[in-house]
């Protein structure tokens, strides 16, 4: 199920690398988008700016409106109002001239006609019955109006018959039509103290009775009453005329040399002329005075119209001037956006860099203490192939004599053998090998063979550490990667420094093993770093609730507490400048998280402190730091 | 001195080393093994070793460490510091503290060994040990001391100089030649030389007891003449600021140049002047003693190294002399330069003329 998973992951070029830039990845924050975050913050903003130009603007406007309609009213009513008073101060007029004229005209006719003619004739008609009329009840029409009901008109009509009949009757009319032939006034009526109409040049009228007329009433107390009427058909001296205007006048009649009212005249004047007249002017002017709205009207609407206008020429304008502004900000804010990504990817880019070299500078140091560690056992062990060899040279006449004797025993049978030593006797003599030396060099050999041992193992260590011919993600003994990594580190760090070992009964975990050496690599050497002469480093190992806990331990100095919280971030260093990049414990922190573990400092000063790596079991690294 | 094979200790942690080194060296020396610097202590109070040859790195203590109380212990025996880590702290130290005779890498020549152990063998029991050994004229400790106000409070305020004694300070940094004159006080005569060819040619016109030397001038590198110079002139005592990262430097300093201290570039104004005044000492004895220069004989730097430096020395001295010809001329030299036609030759073969007289043909 895993090794497909895992040849994939293999096949990534750096992959320590890979996992520190993805470890980095999820850890920091989500990226702010300038560009975006600008448009949709000062499109908003700006689209509110507007709004709100647009609505004063539209209240201004309504405002505007408002005022215009408002004095237009104002000057409509004005006008309205001249209009009006014009035509009721001339129908005032006009009514009060013609019942002036009425009155004088009732005074002449009276003083012509009331002494000799109708003083007798109304003392007459007294004496027809009119009681027994007024006694019959009125009645109410259908309009819910008061009114006489027929019998009641029939009953005065019948005595206006019997006042006809009276004596005199015929003289007075004839009188009276003669008197007003040929001028305006077109009627004449004459009512005695009882309100009866004992005369009317309109003979059908007389008998009437005008007890609840109003006119009647006031002119009995003195006062003439007059009232403008239109008539459609209207009944006079000279026959039936139509569609006159008439000013009616109830006129008190005083007897000839006295106060006292003795009567009254009801006079109809013909006013059609004049008031076709006034009426005539009266147009005209309301005509001026609706030329005069108009003109306000459209003068209003043209204002109206202008300020419109130059509301949406404002509102126009703000627009523009606001996609200007928002077109130069947004060119500097994707000009700075572009500037700040190419920042953040040159910090990424160096802060890799930084990573790398941080990571080359430990391994270099380690390979550095290596090499030197090599060169111990490479030393005695060439010392000593040096020196057998010499040796071998000295060995040779030896092994050369005794092959001859060898060969002489083998031909020679019995048990004495006579050499003749003539000519080999120099170098016989000269024979300067002990039989220890043979030893001494099996010895030698022995010591050159657990030199070769010893490299070997430096080699199987630095195979263990690197473990570049091992699957990057694998089952993983902590204990031995500690082992391997503790191995190699005290080739690096003082020897007056002792490295304790503790390791606890843990169970493999699956993870990076590549990338956990180089955690504890540079946890070690930090902690040997923190120790200023003699001290120790230990190493724990043990299980713990579904963790992997490694404790690297050391006696140095220790951590300041105000420090402890950012010896993880990137780029701290205590170290002196050039010496340490900063990014050893903040890698350290990257890869232990993308493991799905963590990475803590326990230190009190003066104490030493305590770096505590926790891995779970199914750690995996970079599984998860891709997850 | 005593007669017989020369008695040589070897200390090395690991087993092997000092076994392959007794089979080494058992034929021509007497040798006594150990793996603990205790007990190499021990043994050095039982026996009067002429040679001691130590591991750096070692349990519990360093190389450097043990070979300083080595010094203390047995001031007659020559020290080897044996190592196969070249921690360049570790290699200043052994030439502050330590004193060591030679700085020696493994793995090993198993020729060279010998013949250097014979060599040293032969120094420590045929010349006297300088006064200063005995006395511990600059104890390792006084180096962190001197750091010390109070530790300035005991030392003299100025270096003394007696009459023909001189310090040439060759570096081309401002700063620390100011830094050197003002701990040295105005009346101690300082040679001031800021390119090869000036250090040449004051070296030529007058032997200088202390020569105080940065690595570098410029981008030349110095320490070749430091090495030649004390082949030909071991009384010059040698003091180098140790602004180097090259450990093969630092070795062919130690080897071939015999270094008396470094100093580190960071140093206080009493640690300087404290070497150097006994800088000063040292190279009295040496001068007062011809016998005792053979302690600190130097490895031959080798003709490529000669012939590198007097190309090096003439190149300085045409760039000098192109761009202030007379400029380096003190009242006394004035003459060599208006000798010649070309005023660059006419210097260059002064120069090449000192060169020779100091280096050899």
């Amino acid at each position: 199920m895993r090794l497909p998973a895992l040849a994939k992951r293999e096949a990534a070029p750096d992959p320590s690398d890979a996992a520190v830039s993805k470890a980095h990845g999820p850890a920091g924050p989500v990226q702010f988008r300038l560009v975006r975050y600008f448009t949709v913050a000062s499109l908003v903003a700006f689209a509110v700016v507007a709004a709100a130009f647009a609505w004063f603007e539209a209240k201004r406007s309504d405002f505007f409106r408002d005022v215009q309609e408002r004095e237009g009213a104002f000057f409509n009513s004005t006008q309205d109002q001249f209009a009006r008073r014009q035509e009721e101060a001339a129908l005032r007029d006009l009514l009060a001239i013609h019942e002036a004229g009425n009155v004088n005209l009732t005074r002449l006719f009276a003083n012509a006609l009331w002494e000799r003619d109708f003083a007798p004739f109304v003392a007459r008609a007294a004496s027809v019955p009119i009681d027994h009329c007024r006694a019959i009840a009125d009645v109410v029409d259908a309009k819910g109006k008061t009114v006489a009901p027929p019998e009641k008109k029939a009953c005065f009509a019948e005595a206006g018959q019997r006042i006809m009949a009276l004596p005199g009757f015929r003289e007075i009319d004839a009188k009276v039509v003669d008197s007003m032939k040929k001028t305006s006034v077109f009627k004449i009526k004459v009512f005695d103290l009882r309100g009866v109409t004992v005369y009317s040049s309109e003979h059908a009228q007389i008998g009437e009775d005008k007890l609840s007329n109003a006119g009647w009433k006031r002119a009995l107390a003195g006062t003439p009453a007059s009232e403008l009427t239109h008539r459609d058909r209207f009944s006079a001296f000279e026959g039936v005329v139509e569609n006159r205007d008439l000013i009616s006048s109830y006129l008190p009649v005083l007897g000839p040399g006295t106060d006292r009212i003795v009567g009254v005249f009801e006079v109809y004047s013909d006013v059609t002329p004049f008031l076709a007249q006034i009426r005539g002017t009266s147009t005209q002017i309301k005509a001026s005075a609706a030329a005069n709205r108009e003109k306000v009207a459209r003068v209003s609407e043209e204002n109206q119209s202008q300020v419109e206008a130059s509301s949406r020429v404002q509102v126009g304008s703000l627009l523009a001037v606001l996609a200007v502004l928002f077109g130069v900000l947004f060119l500097i804010v994707r000009r700075a956006d572009g500037i700040i990504a190419a920042q953040e990817l040159d910090r990424d880019q160096a802060h890799q860099q930084l990573a790398q070299s941080e990571k080359m500078a430990a391994l270099g140091q380690m390979v550095a203490g290596v090499a030197h560690q090599l060169n111990t056992p490479l030393g005695f062990s060439k010392s000593n192939v040096s020196l057998v060899m010499d040796q071998l040279d000295q060995l040779a006449t030896p092994v050369k004599v005794a092959t001859r004797i060898s060969a002489l025993v083998r031909q020679v049978p019995g048990d004495k053998i006579v050499l003749d030593v003539g000519r080999s006797r120099g170098a016989i003599e000269a024979i300067d090998a002990a039989p220890e030396d043979v030893a001494a060099m099996k010895e030698m050999l022995g010591d050159v063979l657990r030199g070769i041992d010893q490299m070997s193992e430096l080699v199987v260590h630095m195979r263990d550490f690197t473990r570049l011919d091992r699957a990057r993600v694998s089952e993983f003994d902590v204990n031995g990667g500690l082992k391997s990594v503790v191995y190699l580190a005290k080739s690096v760090i003082p020897n007056s420094i002792e490295v304790v070992e503790a390791y606890g009964p843990i169970r493999q975990i699956v993870c990076t093993p590549s990338q956990l050496n180089q955690i504890f690599l540079n946890l070690i050497i930090n902690a040997s770093q923190a120790i200023e002469d003699r001290g120790r480093i230990t190493v724990a190992t043990r299980e713990e609730a579904g963790y992997v806990r490694v404790d690297v331990a050391d006696t140095g100095t220790g951590i300041p507490p105000e420090i402890q919280e950012r010896i993880f971030e990137p780029y701290f260093t205590t170290k002196p400048e050039g010496v340490g990049t900063g990014l050893g414990l903040n890698v350290a922190r990257d890869i232990a998280r993308a493991h799905g573990g963590d990475i803590t400092v326990d230190s009190r000063p003066g104490h030493g402190a305590t770096f505590t790596v926790v891995l779970p079991f199914e750690a995996g690294g970079e599984t998860r730091a891709a997850a | 001195m005593e007669a017989g094979k020369g008695r040589v200790l070897c200390v090395d942690d690991e087993p092997h080393v000092v076994r392959a080194l007794h089979w080494l060296l058992r034929k021509d020396f007497e040798v006594h093994t150990t793996t603990s610097a205790t007990e190499a202590l021990q043994v050095l109070g039982q026996h009067d070793f002429d040679v001691v040859v130590s591991d750096q790195r070692m349990p519990g203590v360093t190389g450097v460490e043990f070979l300083r109380d080595v010094r203390k212990a047995a001031p007659r025996a020559m020290r080897i510091l044996l190592t196969g880590y070249s921690d360049l702290d570790a290699m200043l130290r052994s030439v502050n503290e330590s004193e060591v005779y030679r700085f020696v890498t493994k793995p090993w020549d198993i020729k060279a060994l010998p013949k250097l152990i014979a060599e040293a063998v032969e120094i420590s029991r045929s010349t006297p040990v300088v006064a200063a050994e005995r006395e511990e004229a600059v104890p390792a400790t006084a180096i962190q001391a001197a750091e010390s106000e109070a530790a300035q409070a005991h030392r003299p305020a100025t270096v003394v100089l007696r009459d023909g004694e001189s310090i040439l300070l060759i570096d081309d940094d401002d700063g620390i030649r100011r830094t050197v004159r003002e701990v040295l006080g105005g009346g101690v005569p300082v040679r001031h030389a800021s390119n090869l060819a000036e250090a040449v040619h004051a070296l030529d016109q007058a032997p200088a007891s202390v020569v105080i030397s940065d690595v570098r001038v410029g981008k030349v590198d110095v320490t070749r003449l430091i090495r030649l110079m004390k082949q030909k002139h071991p009384e010059v005592v040698a003091v180098v600021f140790s602004g180097v990262q090259d450990a093969q430097v630092v070795m062919d300093l130690i080897n071939q140049g015999q270094v008396y201290r470094f100093i580190p570039k960071t140093s206080k104004p009493g640690l300087i002047r404290l070497i150097v005044d006994s800088a000063i000492k040292r190279h009295r004895q040496l001068a007062d003693s011809p016998e005792a220069r053979r302690r600190f004989q130097v490895e031959a730097a080798g003709e490529e190294a000669r012939r590198s430096l007097h190309r090096d020395v003439e190149q300085s001295a045409l760039a000098f002399a192109g761009a202030s010809p007379g400029a380096l001329a003190p009242a006394g030299a004035a003459g060599f330069v208006e000798e010649g036609s070309d005023e660059g030759q006419g210097f260059l073969h002064r120069i090449s003329g000192g060169f020779r007289r100091l280096f050899g043909a």
